[in-house]
């Protein structure tokens, strides 16, 4: 069994169930671990992304959250998903990323609490990219919330244990950043009309 | 519902985005687990080469022992036999010049002379008694006394104990030879076997069995027995006598309870200083120095410090920050005109503010403890203990909200405010009970649940608000016998 299945991990073309996978990388193959990492890298790093400052700073917490997962892959105990999973570790590593910088100092337009609801045909047309650059340039607190709320559907509850603050702490943050998103995107639209 | 839209767009959108995996994070990970293996390997040989140096001078002691005990055995039986024979030896001699010291002193009136003879059979034979001068010069003796020696194996003293039965029994021999002699003449060799000889020859043997009884109890002791089940000391007539002095050193995981009161009405302020606050425990390390007092009572003093850990969070959700923009601008009109234009702005910004604090506060303290120990000191022993506990200096760093809610800076110096703190807590009482293990001789490891009261508060007597800490912990350490005499007699 054991043979069998080296022989196939190590033929390039087979793709590997998500089982097969964690079981060859729990048995330390190399070439199991880079199809994981292939695999998941990607989604994972806009997960990243959506957090950190910058890229480089997604890329460090991508890192660290993957030696997390392979380090902790035979916990998995093939319950859920296993992206799910993978998720769960590279958000609370971005989160502890983040709590790392003790003093957060959270800056918000005075006016970006004003906006009401906006049409859907302001923001169908917006991309991947834009949106994430629209997230970047929330504050903190309010990119934390919006992030684990609507993104990763986090219960406002959870946020709160998370993240070391009040459940209406977390809902008022998420009315926030939601507002100041669409503010943004209001922006946007106006800068291209001109 | 527009609101309901938007959140589902965004989450269609980002929520299975793949920004493509970034193969340069991938060899990145590939080197750090190649560092982490190097480093787990050479974990993993260093703590198997401690495990293997472990297990070799472990066998090499148990080996060394068994030998030296072997070597122990072998030598005491040695000794020994040895001593049989030269105990015989040095034993005829002694008496020897002992009788023939008394001879020459005039001391005994009946044996003349003493004479010692060797026989075939190697056993040494004490030969007392009137002798008389043969043809070819030679003392021989009247009467013999024919007394083996070959299976003594009794120490000296007890040897030395025989040997005046020996002397007495032939003594009274003797008297009865000469009067024999008297009777028939010239008596040359007339052994007598009497029962008194007899009765005396087995009193002595019961002596010397009772030397090789010693012997071999102390055989035991050392070759068989743990040197820790010998019984307890025989107590003089002062009584036993403890002189032990201990050293000990410790360190204790804390658990503090913390108290509020107050002199005004700031429910509020002390409900919001609860919530922000929380405690992340603390520590204590000591070293002290223990001398009994009694048989089982001791005192102990030495040096404790000890940590209490703290956390300030602060969420500030409406915090206004104003950021002064000054712009400057160099227009140069014509070469030598330079004109600098200055514009200053103000931007506004408001958010939230999210602030940690960690509070650490430490106290170095005296503790004079009188401890009652009970139990068998040599397998497990117990202790209650209580005492004061005099703090020498407390001092502080971090903040602790106002009665505005906002963080101050703790400190020392006097006044009202909340942040006012003692440099100096007084006399704590400190109890507790503890439970030692023997691990040598001289070493004990003990666990040592602790309860520590301070009658003081940390804030000064002159606040509003005081706040005072009680502690609880687990003391774990070792236990040196400096002295290790179990017992002096006086």
């Amino acid at each position: 069994m054991h043979r069998h299945l080296f022989l196939k991990i190590n033929h390039p073309i087979l793709i590997l169930t998500d089982h097969q996978l964690i079981h060859g990388c729990i048995k330390n193959d190399q070439q199991c671990q880079q199809q994981l990492f292939e695999r998941f890298a990607g989604k994972m790093l806009t997960v990243c992304l959506r957090y950190a400052i910058d890229r480089m700073e997604a890329e460090d917490i991508l890192q660290d959250a993957f030696i997390k997962v392979y380090m902790n892959l035979s916990q998995f105990k093939f319950e859920g998903s296993f992206e799910g999973w993978i998720r769960r570790i590279v958000v609370n590593t971005a989160l502890k990323y983040c709590q790392k910088k003790k003093m957060k100092y959270d800056e918000v337009q005075p006016e970006a609490a004003n906006v009401g609801g906006i049409d859907p045909s302001a923001y169908t047309h917006l991309n991947e990219a834009e949106l994430l650059k629209l997230i970047h340039r929330l504050p903190e607190g309010y990119k934390m919330v919006f992030n684990l709320h609507i993104i990763e559907g986090y219960s406002h509850e959870e946020i709160a244990v998370m993240l070391h603050i009040k459940d209406s702490t977390s809902r008022s943050q998420l009315v926030k950043a939601r507002r100041y998103l669409q503010n943004e995107i209001l922006k946007m639209q106006k800068s291209i009309a001109v | 519902m527009t609101d309901k839209l938007f959140d589902d767009f965004v989450k269609d959108k980002l929520g299975q985005h793949n920004s493509g995996a970034p193969m340069h994070v991938w060899e990145r990970i590939r080197e750090k687990e190649k560092d982490n293996k190097k480093g787990f390997f050479f974990f993993k040989r260093f703590w198997l080469t401690g495990i293997v140096l472990l297990t070799l001078s472990g066998m090499v002691y148990l080996s060394w022992d068994s030998v030296i005990k072997h070597s122990n055995q072998e030598k005491l039986l040695t000794t020994t036999t040895e001593q049989n024979n030269t105990n015989n030896s040095n034993q005829t001699s002694t008496i020897a010049q002992t009788e023939n010291d008394q001879n020459k002193a005039g001391l005994s009136a009946t044996n003349n002379n003493t004479v010692l003879e060797k026989q075939d059979n190697e056993n040494t034979l004490l030969t007392q008694g009137p002798v008389q001068q043969t043809e070819a010069g030679k003392n021989e003796p009247v009467g013999i006394n024919n007394t083996s020696h070959s299976d003594v194996a009794a120490p000296l003293k007890i040897k030395k104990q025989s040997n005046a039965l020996i002397k007495e029994n032939n003594a009274e021999i003797n008297s009865q030879q000469k009067i024999q002699a008297d009777k028939t003449g010239n008596l040359i060799h007339s052994p007598v076997q009497s029962s008194e000889q007899t009765a005396a020859k087995e009193f002595v043997l019961s002596f010397t069995n009772m030397a090789a009884y010693r012997n071999s109890l102390k055989d035991f002791r050392i070759g068989n027995v743990p040197q820790r089940t010998v019984g307890p000391s025989c107590p003089t007539v002062n009584g036993p006598r403890r002189n032990d002095l201990y050293i000990e050193v410790y360190g204790s995981p804390d658990y503090t309870m913390r108290s509020f009161s107050n002199s005004a009405n700031l429910n509020n302020y002390i409900a919001q200083r609860r919530t922000s606050e929380d405690n992340r425990n603390g520590f204590s390390a000591g070293v002290r120095i223990a001398k009994n007092i009694g048989e089982k009572t001791l005192l102990k003093a030495g040096v404790n410090y000890s940590q209490i850990n703290e956390r300030l969070k602060i969420v500030n959700e409406n915090e206004k920050q104003i950021t002064q923009i000054i712009t400057i601008r160099t227009v140069i009109r014509t070469p030598g005109d330079t004109l600098f234009i200055r514009d200053t702005t103000y931007f506004e910004q408001t958010g939230t503010r999210y602030r940690t604090t960690y509070n650490r506060y430490r106290f170095i303290d005296i503790p004079v403890i009188f401890s009652y120990e009970f139990g068998n000191p040599e397998i497990l022993a117990f202790s209650v203990n209580a005492g004061p506990v005099f703090n020498v200096v407390s001092f502080y760093r971090g903040e602790v909200l106002d009665t505005t809610f906002n963080p101050v800076k703790i400190s020392t110096a006097k006044g009202s405010g909340p942040n006012n703190w003692r440099s100096n807590i007084g006399i704590s009482v400190f109890a507790s009970f503890a439970v030692y293990k023997r691990v040598n001789e001289r070493l004990q490891i003990f666990a040592e649940p602790y309860f520590r009261y301070n009658f003081k508060p940390v804030t000064q007597s002159t606040n509003f608000v005081n706040q005072r800490y009680t502690t609880t912990g687990m003391q774990l350490g070792i236990r040196y016998n400096l002295f290790n005499e179990k017992q002096r007699y006086r």
